[in-house]
């Protein structure tokens, strides 16, 4: 399993620094290029008249700026994620995220739907490259025998429901220019997220110290332009 | 200021790789079914350290019997530690509900404390333990969930009774009634099951049935956990029913099998 994530993160990080080489040759060219067509259309301003006000909106504003992919974090063994720039600060995406026997070495398959609430700390990125953030996440985790409702033949109250968790969360993402075709830029994250349930012991007993209560997650994020 | 990138991208490979040597903090998801190989089927690994003595002839031995530890982890500890510090006991039976939600890294929070205890240590499933996978997750990291073996001339029968959690309509007598007999003139039958008959997971029948089974095979003490304090009572007349309490009790149940009884010690530490 340690072989495996080294693996991972090797060929992540590997992957990472040849985009790089691209985005830095690119950097150097006229950097005022237009967007592409298919871009162009999708998010062509237009505007619609109300009354006697004229509205300016983005079209087709629901195509996600980010797209991510995931290793870890307790949502899955790889999770895919699109993501919103909602502000510079608040930028949540909704993750799918997958676990099973050949998909993560688990006896029983998981499937993970989270709302990842992220804050951003800085508005622009520190040292040009260093983003921090935080928040908290929604996880939704469906497999065998977890439910939101209890079954009818429980008492009253018998056990809290299972189903969803809350994380909160504290991450870096090394921010990359690529200026490509599509993607405006690229990023690598990492992240320590800690799970409701583990983080009460950690608060709560000795036994658990704080370590325990957390996952590590590693990603990649496109940023579309 | 712009400092090189490529010092980020090697500084930020040494971090992560720093993460991945240790195990515990890359977790798939709270409900994975990845077992450690060093804690898969305990039940085995821990009764084989008890031979060759279990094939012995019967002597006079002690048990001691705990339950319910849930994530009361602090007075699991306690208690491990008062365990330790007697040398009376043969072996721990551990009577269910090691986890409170059945979530990956409870199973292995148990193990690492139950693993702390000197001597050998049998676990059963607890209701509990089958929320999300835990049921999958036990019988990976523990064994079958209805077994039985002897020691010393004694048959322990460790009988799953869980009922809603599993979601099935009543627990599987029919291999309890088998496992109850007592086919190698040994000097005792003991059943351990986490829930007592009287619980509200049993039907009226499934209770009448529990104590039932117990006469048919002149058993005289049947024990339990689930009810977090110690009870020692006949409900039904003949059969002895032990509730053994919770580790927040700050108590310890020792069964003290001899000869002409089984005699149950109850010891506040």
């Amino acid at each position: 399993m340690r072989r495996q994530v080294r693996y991972w993160l090797i060929s992540l990080v590997l992957i990472a620094s040849q985009l790089q080489i691209v985005g830095l040759m690119a950097q150097e060219k006229d950097t005022t290029e237009v967007l592409p067509k298919p871009l162009q259309n999708a998010y062509k301003t237009r505007t619609v008249v109300i009354k006697n006000d004229t509205v300016a909106y983005k079209h087709r504003w629901f195509i996600p700026g980010q797209y991510k992919l995931q290793y870890a974090g307790s949502i899955g063994f790889m999770s895919i994620g699109f993501g919103y720039a909602i502000g510079k600060v608040y930028q949540p995406a909704l993750f799918f995220g997958y676990l099973s026997e050949n998909f993560g070495g688990s006896k029983n398959s998981v499937v993970s739907i989270s709302l990842k609430n992220s804050f951003y700390f800085t508005r622009e990125p520190l040292f040009d490259y260093f983003r921090p953030y935080g928040g908290m996440s929604i996880n939704w985790g469906n497999t065998n025998n977890t439910f939101k409702r209890l079954p009818d033949y429980y008492p009253k109250d018998y056990y809290f429901q299972n189903k969803i968790h809350f994380a909160p969360f504290v991450g870096g993402e090394l921010f990359f220019d690529i200026n490509s075709r599509y993607f405006k830029g690229f990023g690598v994250y990492s992240e320590i997220s800690a799970f409701d349930a583990y983080l009460l012991e950690a608060i709560r007993t000795k036994y658990v110290k704080p370590h325990m209560a957390m996952s590590l997650a590693v990603g990649v994020t496109f940023y579309l332009k | 200021m712009n400092p090189n990138p490529y010092r980020l991208i090697i500084i930020s490979l040494a971090v992560a790789l720093l993460f991945s040597s240790c195990d515990e903090i890359i977790e798939y998801s709270p409900y994975q079914n990845i077992v450690k190989s060093k804690w898969k089927k305990q039940n085995i690994t821990q009764y084989n350290k008890l031979l060759p003595v279990a094939k012995e002839e019967f002597k006079p031995f002690r048990v001691g019997l705990i339950a319910d530890s849930h994530t009361y982890y602090d007075e699991f500890e306690n208690q491990v530690k008062y365990i330790n510090s007697r040398d009376d006991m043969d072996f721990i039976i551990h009577l269910g509900d090691i986890t409170l939600s059945a979530n990956a890294r409870e199973f292995d929070w148990y193990s690492d404390i139950m693993n702390k205890i000197n001597i050998p240590v049998i676990t059963i499933i607890g209701n509990h333990d089958c929320l999300g996978n835990g049921y999958d997750i036990y019988t990976e990291m523990f064994g079958e969930s209805n077994f039985f073996f002897e020691y010393k001339d004694v048959k322990f029968v460790f009988f799953d009774d869980i009922v809603w959690e599993k979601k099935v309509s009543d627990p599987d007598f029919e291999w309890f009634d088998k496992a109850l007999v007592n086919d190698q003139d040994y000097e005792y039958v003991i059943p351990f099951a986490h829930i007592p008959p009287w619980d509200p997971q049993f039907t009226i029948g499934n209770e009448y049935l529990y104590d039932q089974l117990m006469l048919k095979h002149d058993i005289s003490l049947s024990v339990h956990g689930h009810g977090h304090s110690y009870d020692y009572w006949q409900p039904y007349g003949d059969v002895n029913y032990l509730m053994v309490p919770a580790p927040i009790r700050n108590e310890l149940i020792i069964l003290d099998i001899s000869n002409d009884s089984i005699e149950v010690e109850r010891i506040e530490y």
